[in-house]
């Protein structure tokens, strides 16, 4: 009995500090949205994206990613998935035949317009300009002006 | 149009055929966990460059700075929401020091990855901050 009600005093705890602890949102989708993100650390050679800024622009199913400092950009389809409301990932696809993931990033927001990510390429596929390895970097949402 | 169906179709399944190159485990009971706290220090990043050692039991840990040998204790709850991706939600200290955090991981491999720290309290007093750092599970 005293454990049943240890783990209900626990779950309780957790129940309330979750609920006052929501202190951002991520959004439901990315549609019309703006992810403008840098990755930390020195460039090097599996980080030559390192500092530099893109942007990447969000329609319904697919996004343009652009670098801010080079201006080469690509376009490529995606998958938003919100898992809490602090919590969502990005796949990104090369094309909808293959089906083979280029990246995720997983996003954690501080607030609803900033946080940070984990950006996890998949192995064998290499992109250009892009990290070969996984890496953090921190990242601003804003919603487009239509 | 039709493209379009299959791709979406794709993409909902898509996680049970691609992903699962890595594997978080199922609980961390009984596991050890070190995290290297990544950046320069500042204010906002006090444990910047430091190794951290969690050693967790059922709904408890014990966390300690390898640095300083400083240790703390709290209670947890851990949740696996995709193989690669979980979370673990802590209450250290009590009542009007209670500090409250969480530790959001995604695997490189098995036993190593990335982890996003996002503090919400600490020591009471609302303390909105976030780091990163580099996390190695120990069997």
């Amino acid at each position: 009995m005293n454990n049943w009600v240890r783990l209900l005093f626990i779950a309780l705890v957790f129940f309330h500090v979750e609920a006052v602890s929501k202190q951002c949102n991520l959004p439901q989708n990315l549609e019309n949205y703006t992810l403008l993100f840098r990755i930390s650390g020195m460039s090097y050679k599996v980080s030559p994206d390192a500092m530099v800024f893109r942007e990447l622009s969000f329609l319904k199913y697919s996004f343009e990613d652009k670098s801010l400092v080079t201006g080469k950009h690509f376009k490529a389809k995606y998958r938003y998935q919100l898992f809490t409301p602090d919590v969502a990932f990005i796949d990104v696809y090369r094309d909808e035949i293959s089906m083979v993931r280029q990246y995720r990033n997983v996003l954690v927001c501080q607030s609803d317009f900033i946080g940070q990510l984990i950006y996890t390429p998949e192995m064998n596929i290499s992109i250009p300009g892009v990290s070969k390895s996984q890496i953090t970097g921190k990242y601003i949402l804003r919603k487009h002006k239509n | 149009m039709r493209r379009w169906g299959v791709f979406i179709l794709l993409m909902t399944f898509s996680d049970l055929g691609v992903a699962g190159k890595c594997q978080l485990p199922v609980s961390l009971n009984g596991l050890t966990l070190l995290i290297r706290v990544n950046g320069m220090y500042s204010p906002n990043n006090v444990l910047a460059d430091m190794v951290l050692e969690y050693v967790f039991e059922k709904k408890s840990y014990q966390v300690t700075i390898l640095n300083t040998k400083q240790s703390r204790s709290g209670i947890y709850q851990y949740r696996q929401l995709t193989p690669m991706l979980a979370r673990f939600s802590v209450l250290e200290g009590s009542k009007a020091k209670l500090t409250v955090y969480s530790n959001t991981f995604v695997c490189e491999t098995d036993t190593i990855g990335y982890t996003i720290f996002s503090q919400k309290k600490n020591e009471g007093v609302s303390d909105i901050r976030q780091n990163t750092g580099v996390f190695i599970i120990q069997k």
